[in-house]
Formats: structure tokens, C-alpha cells, sequence
């Protein structure tokens, strides 16, 4: 791959000069064949294909707020929690795709947990899925276990989903 | 005068040819030459810039009171490609101290954004994290991921493997030990460079060794990429040709970009190691901007013969190779003196482990990839550079890779006989930790756990039992385990038998479905009705037409080992659907988010149905067919299973869930011959020598509420008294216990359900 020895046949001097030639002709026909060069530091960008767009799309109508309820539930704990409190605000700051991403992570260390069900279904909601957020609010409902201020405004939410998919329909 | 006209004559006859032969070899070459040119320019503006997709594992979260074995962790940094140092510092490098690591992760795109690199000490004891400090400032980490290991890729020639950079992407100190060394002159050549042959035929013969190559960078990517390696005449104008028509069409950045991605510099198994990105990889574990300057000598070193200078099959020869691009770093001033001495005292880089990459996880790649096809096309999987981030468990998968073939040699009765699938997903989350195909999950073949389509016997009947809870039956309903004939179209009559040929008479539902009696489940389905049964199965996740036949009740119905795993997701979550999921994520080549394959759950079943069911299942493992399992599992897991046996012993299943996973095991064979062994003596063992070793968590059922539990004689099925040895206590939907059976509050039944358990112990041991 590196040193090369070349033999260069010695019976005819002209020989040599021959390719050389003859490259040197076909380099001018070859000048007339236009191509696309490549930009040089990055390889070329395929052509847009049927994937689909990376965000969910827009809901239909924007979601009326549900009515706040009094009383905060309870933060989860937890290695997860901090997980928790970066989905909460993702929701408040009106991303909740991002949401959607934090709690599932969240879920990932501790599936038991009937307030990250809780959070994704809200999450669900704000994008205006509400079949899917019903049926989150369905599981947080059947891992809730003597927590009644998360089992009120869950149910709140599930009512609400419930009369937003309905709607829908 | 004579003499003169003749030789003049001569020159013109000489000159005449010459003209007369180079037109005709013109004419002769110039279709080679046009194609030649079609193919640098199709091969160049496609191939090399196709990207494969990469499969990425799920990152592994740490947290303070995570169980973890630190070999476990070791193991996991080490299939991320992590390089073991006394003092890391650059990313992607570990400490092993006597209480803990010290890692630096990689920057790693998740789909919520870049999270970037960062330094960390983590505190073990006793197998579990006690504490996790960012390096320097000791502050506390509540929660922190490992950058995921690269698990596969995909791509359109399947035994190349690369990591296309940009020229930006490329260190400025080897790209000059790459010029100083192979190809001087190329930014003034033309694609051939006489006087580069002879001065490397001259610096050769000084230095009495190959220190110089002759051939221009431009020829040696003709040569690596479009040729073969046989050494023609014919072969070297070809390879002069394609340099020129590249110096022609492309400018010098992009030929020398594409030549450092497509260099071939090693072989991993049936792998190739092509282009600098990837082979600082595979050799020294660290991404291409963080080599040292001896590893770029290594590197470039190896250029001369991948083979011959491979640092870890030849460590002498690769030294010296080293010494020689050092010298030539050092005599072109890349290096000065003391950088030269210090990098030629350097030790061989000490990663001298293989990184093995996309040789493993055949079964869990095959399913990526058709998931993936359902929305990709085929060029895009191979050619964007997509990153695809799935659920595989790592610690699982090995689990399930030391353990199938293991188990299985100690239950076949001739060796080499039987074949086994395994499917393990997380229990709540639906998301495939495992997948094995076959019990030699090291070579890709038929893949069982999704191909395999068998008839499942017994793990049908929790649909019947929760066919018949959904019409108001209770746990304790007597059923009749006697023979019943049921007449078939065509005239005949099917009588079927129980596995042990006897009838057991009258037996509590529970009991029924915890010892697998077939008499008794076919006159409950009947009762219940055929399309009941069926509708059940079917939002339990059954797919396909189920032909309404009463066999049906006993599995005659063939799925596979994932299709197994999909119906039992539903009682592990406790009546919701969950799609199975092995992907979380698509990237695209600039870690944009194509598409997240989120969680989704549909509630298809009333929660005190499953939870009675499941509680049944729990009874099967406990004191039914399934109990061998507490040979691996204690009986306080109270974990939740069936078994499954086909006629003849063609077939051996268990479907299982803990508190935190939800298992598959088939067993059987390929020539659909008898395997010998039932449900219980065959997959079950798989099951729980797998599970074993994962350290399960114990499953606590929620518990609905409108549950309540009483004491049961399981003699007579009546209420009775917590006192009574024959007592049971068991769950009911409010209202549906026997008549004088006292409900059973809160932690009282805590407490009954406790020494359920502890009968469960206490029947072990007798």
C-alpha cells in the first residue's frame, strides 16, 4: 500500500508516454461532463423521504384548562423525582412533548409510581391526545393507593379527557 | 542527403504509428475509461457516504440505592466502549477503585437533547449504590446515565463497519502524518506523482526499509475502493485512470475526507474495520480527536499492512512500524524532540481488549430492523446515519445468553436437541430487555422468539379463567374435572384427558387453573362459551382469526414466544394493553429526532379480574404446576406464572412476571419431534435459571378496590376459620365471597396473604 516499484518495460522508450497520452485526451472529453461535487466536509444529505415529522402534530383545538384543584399533591421522592419536577415544568412552560420524554424515563426507574401515570397522562392531554390521556389517567388511577388529593384531580383530568374526547368524536 | 530524406521518412513512418496506435488504443479504451468514470462518480456520490444506521442499548440510569454487582457496571462500561485508567479524564474513560468508580461519560443525543459529558464517583456497598458525587466539587447526584453501548448497526454491505467524519472532523495532526507519510506532494499532484515514486523508491532504499509509499493518496483510494488487491499491469493503469478522473471531479478536501473514512485498517471477526473514526474505536477506545500522537502513528502505521502491524496480534511489529512514523513526524516537525522521545516510550495503547461491535444481539437487532421497515425504507436504514435507541437491557441480555444453552444441556436427555426462545420484557413498561432466537444466540439463524409459530397448550387457559371471572365467576367456583365428550364437525367426538389421565372430581377454580386440569377447563369454557373465551384472548392481544373449536381452549392456537409475551403483558399490567416496544427513539445523522416510539396503554380488562386471575397465577407457581420454581425463586416473590405442555411433549412453555419483569421460555424442537420434557421439567427451569440471576423484584399485585378476602376451606369451598390448616385466604370482588365468610379489612389481609405465603414456604419443604 505504500512503496510501490514500478517496471517500466524498456523495449520501447515511447511506450510509457502512451497512457499518459492518452489519459491527457480523455481528461479534455471528460472536462465536458459536468458533475455535482460533493460539499467536501460532509457527506450529502439524502433526499427527503416519506419519514414522518419528529413533533406530534398540533391538536385540532387548544385544550381548555382543566379547573385548577385546591391543594398540591404530593411530589414524588425518589431517584426519579427530580425527573418529575423537570416534567412538571415542562408542562407549565407549554412543552409537553419534552414532558411526555421525562416522565417516561421517570417511569423507567419506577413503574409503580401513580404520579408519574398521572404527569404522563397530563402530558398526553396538553398535546391534545385525550383517548391516550384517558387511558394514562386509567393506569395512575389503578396504582394510586391512599393518596385521595392525586385520586380527585386524577379523576378530574380523566373527566375532563373524557369530555374532550368525546368531543372529538 | 539520402540518408537524411530516409531518416526523416523513418521519423514520419515512426510518428505515423505512434499517432495510428494511440488513435487506436483510444478508440479501444475509451469505453473502460467512460465507465470507469461512471462508477467513481456513482460509487463516490453514494457508497462511501452511506452512513449506517447504529442500534444503540438503553443507557444505564444510576441513583443512590440502585442494586448493582460492580462487575455488572465494569461490564456495562466495557460494551460502551469505556477505557479502564487510573485517573480518567477524557470522556469515555473508568477507575475502578476498591469502593467504587470514577467514570467520565460521553456527551450522548437522547431524544430530550444532548446531555453532556460528565465526571462522576460512584460509591458502592454491598452490590448496591450508596452515593454518587460529581467529580471535583463532591456534589451530590441524585440521578445520572451512562451514554448507551452501540449494540449493532445496519448496513447496506454487512460486514463493513465505519464512522464517517467530515474533513472537519479529521485531527490536523493526522492528516499531516498521513501526507508526511503516504502521499507529500498531494496537494500539488494531479492524482499520479512521478517524482513521488521516486523519491519513495529513493527514501526506502536509504532507510533499507518501506518508510515512504509510493502511490498517491488519490491511487490508494482508487486502489482500497474500487479494485481488487491483484497486482496487474492492467490493474495499475485502471488505478491511474480512476485517480485522475477523481483529481478531476473532486477537490482535494473530499478525495482526502473520503479516504479517511474508507481505509481499511483491520479485521474484527467478519467485520471490517474501515476508516480512521472507526478504528480509533475498535483499537484504542477513544473517539479520533482524543488519540495522542504515538496512536496516530499507530494508526497511520497501519496503513502499510492492517494485518501485519495489528497492535493486538503483532505488538512487536506494530512498534516498530510506530518508531518509523514517529521518526518521520519528528524529521517533518510535527513533533518536536521531547514529544518524540516521550511518545516513543509510550507503552502500546493498554486497550488491548477487542471492542466487539454488532456481532452479537442477532435476535434483538432482527426485530429492530423489521420494526424499523415498516416506516423506513431500506436505503434509509443503511445509508442515513440514523441512531436508533432501543430497550435492550444489557445485564438481562447476558443473563438470558449464559443461562438458555446452559439450562437446556442440563435438561436434554441427547445432547444438542432441543432449541429454546426467550422473550423478557419490563413488566409495567412493556419495553423488550431480551431476546433470544435461538440457544446459540452468537450466530444469526432462525429466529424463534419471532418466527417461531407453535401451539401454546396450556398458557391459553388464564384466558378461559378470565373469561369466566369477567361472567361472575369466583375463585372458589366448584368445577367438574371429569370427562366430557364434545361432538366435532365430521361426525367425531373429541374427548379430551387431563396430562395425568385421571379425573379429579369436584375442584375450586383456582385450583382448576393452578394444576393445569384439562377436563375441568374445557367444561368451564363451554359453559362460559367458545366466544367469550375468544373475545378475551383477543383484547388480551391474540392476533388473527381464531377458528371457534373447543381444542381451542386447551392451545391449540400457535403463537410465538414475543406473541406469548404480548398476552401476558396484559395480566403483568394488570388488564391494560401494552404494545411491546424495542425501540425508544430515531435520530437522524444530526441527532435531530425523527420519531419516538412512546409508551401507550389501553385498559382492556376491569381491574379486579386481572387481579383475581393473577392472583391464581400466583397459586400455580406457589402450590400448582409451577412450583419447581421456588427451587429458583424464594416463594415470598410470590411471583405469577403458567406453564404450558403441547401433545407429546412437542412443546414446553412458561410465561411468567416478578415485580419488575415478565418472561417467555419456549422449548422444543425444530424437527417438531417429541422434546421430552413438560412445561415444568423444561421451560420453566430456563425460566427460573434466568430470573434467578437477575435479582427479581418480589410482585406485589395492586390491589383493586372493590376487593375483599376471606378464609376458605379448600375442601369445601365454604367459609371458614382463619384457624382451619385447610384454610386459604383468598380474594373475592365485593360481594361474590361465600355468604359467612367475614370480610377481610386492610392490613389483615395484608397479613392473611403473608401467611398464604408462608404455606407456600412451608409446602417446599415437605
Amino acid at each position: 500500500m505504500t512503496a510501490t516499484t514500478i517496471r517500466r518495460p524498456s523495449a520501447n522508450r515511447l511506450l510509457p508516454l502512451v497512457p499518459f497520452l492518452l489519459l491527457l485526451l480523455l481528461t479534455v472529453i471528460l472536462h465536458g461532463c459536468a458533475v455535482t461535487v460533493p460539499a467536501p466536509s460532509r457527506p450529502s444529505r439524502p433526499q427527503p423521504t416519506e419519514i414522518p415529522p419528529p413533533t406530534a402534530p398540533a391538536p385540532a383545538e387548544v385544550p381548555a384548562p382543566v379547573e385548577p384543584s385546591p391543594g398540591e399533591v404530593a411530589r414524588p421522592t425518589g431517584p426519579a423525582g427530580s425527573l418529575y419536577l423537570e416534567a412538571e415544568s415542562a408542562l407549565r412552560s407549554g412543552n409537553p412533548g419534552r414532558a411526555e420524554i421525562l416522565v417516561e424515563r421517570a417511569l423507567r426507574i419506577d413503574p409503580g409510581n401513580a404520579r408519574y401515570w398521572h404527569l404522563l397522562g397530563r402530558a398526553k392531554f396538553d398535546q391534545g391526545a385525550y383517548p391516550q390521556a384517558m387511558q394514562f389517567f386509567r393506569k395512575a388511577e389503578s396504582r394510586i393507593r391512599g393518596d385521595r388529593e392525586l385520586a380527585r384531580r386524577n379523576r378530574e383530568y380523566l373527566d375532563a379527557a373524557a369530555a374532550k374526547a368525546g368531543g372529538r368524536q | 542527403m539520402t540518408a537524411s530524406t530516409g531518416r526523416v521518412k523513418r521519423r514520419w513512418i515512426v510518428l505515423s504509428l505512434i499517432i495510428v496506435i494511440v488513435a487506436a488504443i483510444s478508440l479501444l479504451l475509451t469505453p473502460q475509461v467512460l465507465r470507469l468514470d461512471r462508477m467513481v462518480r456513482d460509487r463516490l456520490e453514494g457508497r462511501i457516504w452511506a452512513l449506517p444506521a447504529e442500534v444503540f442499548a438503553r443507557p444505564l440510569e444510576l441513583y443512590p440505592g440502585l442494586e448493582l454487582r460492580p462487575q455488572a457496571l465494569e461490564d456495562e462500561l466495557e460494551l460502551a466502549g469505556y477505557r479502564r485508567e487510573d485517573q480518567p479524564a477524557a470522556p469515555g474513560a473508568y477507575a475502578r477503585r476498591d469502593d467504587g468508580f470514577e467514570i467520565v461519560t460521553r456527551d450522548f443525543p437522547y431524544p430530550s437533547g444532548l446531555e453532556p459529558s460528565a465526571h462522576f464517583t460512584l460509591t458502592l456497598a454491598s452490590d448496591r449504590v450508596t452515593a454518587i458525587t460529581r467529580h471535583g466539587t463532591a456534589e451530590p447526584i441524585s440521578l445520572i446515565r451512562v451514554d448507551p453501548a452501540r449494540i449493532g448497526s445496519f448496513h447496506a454491505l454487512e460486514h463493513e463497519d465505519r464512522l464517517l467524519l467530515s474533513r472537519a472532523q479529521l485531527p490536523e495532526l493526522l492528516i499531516r502524518t498521513l501526507l508526511a507519510v503516504e502521499d507529500r506532494d498531494f496537494y500539488s499532484h494531479g492524482g499520479i506523482a512521478p517524482r513521488s515514486i521516486l523519491r519513495a523508491l529513493f527514501a526506502n532504499l536509504r532507510a533499507g526499509s518501506t518508510v515512504q509509499g509510493g502511490s498517491t493518496l488519490t491511487q490508494q483510494l482508487a486502489r482500497n475502493f474500487f479494485l481488487t488487491h491483484e497486482r496487474t499491469l492492467a490493474r495499475k493503469a485502471n488505478e491511474a485512470i480512476i485517480a485522475l478522473l477523481l483529481e478531476l471531479h473532486y477537490d482535494k478536501d473530499t478525495i482526502l475526507t473520503a479516504y479517511a473514512n474508507e481505509i481499511f485498517l483491520g479485521q474484527d471477526g467478519g467485520r471490517a474495520i474501515h476508516g480512521f473514526g472507526r478504528a480509533s474505536r475498535f483499537y484504542f477506545r477513544r473517539d479520533l480527536a482524543d488519540l495522542s500522537p504515538e496512536q496516530i502513528a499507530l494508526l497511520i502505521g497501519m496503513i502499510k499492512g492492517p494485518s501485519t502491524y495489528d497492535p493486538r496480534r503483532h505488538p512487536e511489529e506494530s512498534l516498530q512500524r510506530r518508531a518509523v512514523v514517529l521518526a518521520v513526524m519528528r524529521d517533518t516537525g510535527l513533533i518536536d524532540e521531547p514529544l518524540y522521545q516521550q511518545a516513543m516510550g509510550e507503552p502500546l495503547d493498554h486497550s488491548t481488549r477487542a471492542m466487539k461491535g454488532g456481532s452479537r444481539y442477532h435476535a434483538f437487532l432482527d426485530l429492530v430492523r423489521r420494526e424499523l421497515q415498516r416506516e423506513y425504507r431500506e436505503q434509509d436504514l443503511n445509508g442515513r446515519g440514523m441512531k436508533i435507541l432501543t430497550t435492550l437491557d444489557p445485564q438481562t441480555q447476558w443473563q438470558v445468553e449464559n443461562q438458555l444453552d446452559r439450562t437446556l444441556g442440563t435438561i436434554e436427555k441427547k445432547g444438542g436437541t432441543l432449541e429454546g426462545a426467550v422473550v423478557i420484557t419490563g413488566r409495567e413498561n412493556g419495553e423488550i430487555l431480551a431476546l433470544a432466537g435461538s440457544r446459540n444466540v452468537r450466530m444469526a439463524g432462525f429466529n424463534r422468539a419471532i418466527d417461531a409459530r407453535r401451539p401454546i397448550g396450556s398458557l391459553i387457559k388464564p384466558a378461559v379463567y378470565l373469561a369466566a371471572l369477567e361472567q361472575g365467576y369466583t375463585l372458589t367456583s366448584p368445577l367438574q374435572d371429569t370427562a366430557i365428550s364434545i361432538p366435532s364437525p365430521g361426525g367425531q367426538t373429541w374427548r379430551p384427558q387431563n396430562y395425568d389421565r385421571r379425573e379429579h372430581g369436584q375442584v375450586p377454580l383456582y385450583q382448576a387453573l393452578a394444576n393445569s386440569y384439562n377436563l375441568a377447563t374445557v367444561r368451564l369454557g363451554m359453559a362460559v362459551g367458545l366466544d367469550k373465551v375468544i373475545d378475551c384472548a383477543k383484547r388480551l392481544g391474540m392476533q388473527g382469526d381464531i377458528a371457534p373449536y373447543p381444542s381451542f381452549l386447551l392451545g391449540t392456537a400457535e403463537m410465538t414466544p414475543l406473541e406469548v409475551g404480548q398476552m401476558y403483558q396484559t395480566f403483568a399490567t394488570g388488564g391494560f394493553h401494552q404494545p411491546l416496544r424495542c425501540i425508544d427513539s430515531v435520530l437522524d445523522t444530526d441527532n435531530a429526532l425523527l420519531k419516538r416510539y412512546g409508551m401507550e396503554v389501553e385498559q382492556r380488562f376491569a381491574p379486579a379480574g386481572v387481579f383475581l386471575l393473577n392472583t391464581a397465577l400466583q397459586h400455580t407457581v406457589s402450590e400448582g404446576t409451577g412450583r419447581a420454581l421456588t427451587r429458583f425463586v424464594p416463594a415470598a416473590h410470590a411471583v405469577a406464572g403458567k406453564t404450558g405442555t403441547t401433545d407429546n411433549l412437542r412443546d414446553s412453555w412458561f410465561a411468567g412476571f416478578t415485580g419488575d419483569k415478565l418472561a417467555v421460555v419456549w422449548v422444543g424442537r425444530d424437527d417438531n419431534l417429541p422434546a421430552g420434557v413438560t412445561g415444568a421439567s423444561g421451560a420453566l427451569i430456563v425460566w427460573g435459571s434466568i430470573i434467578k440471576g437477575l435479582h427479581p423484584s418480589p410482585l406485589e399485585l395492586v390491589e383493586p378496590p372493590d376487593i375483599q378476602w376471606a378464609w376458605i376451606d379448600k375442601r369445601t369451598f365454604a367459609a371458614t376459620s382463619r384457624l382451619n390448616p385447610d384454610g386459604v385466604a383468598l380474594p373475592f370482588v365485593a360481594g361474590t365471597a361465600p355468604e359467612d365468610a367475614p370480610a377481610l379489612p386492610g392490613m389483615e389481609a395484608i397479613e392473611q396473604k403473608t401467611r398464604g405465603l408462608m404455606n407456600s414456604v412451608r409446602s417446599w419443604f415437605e
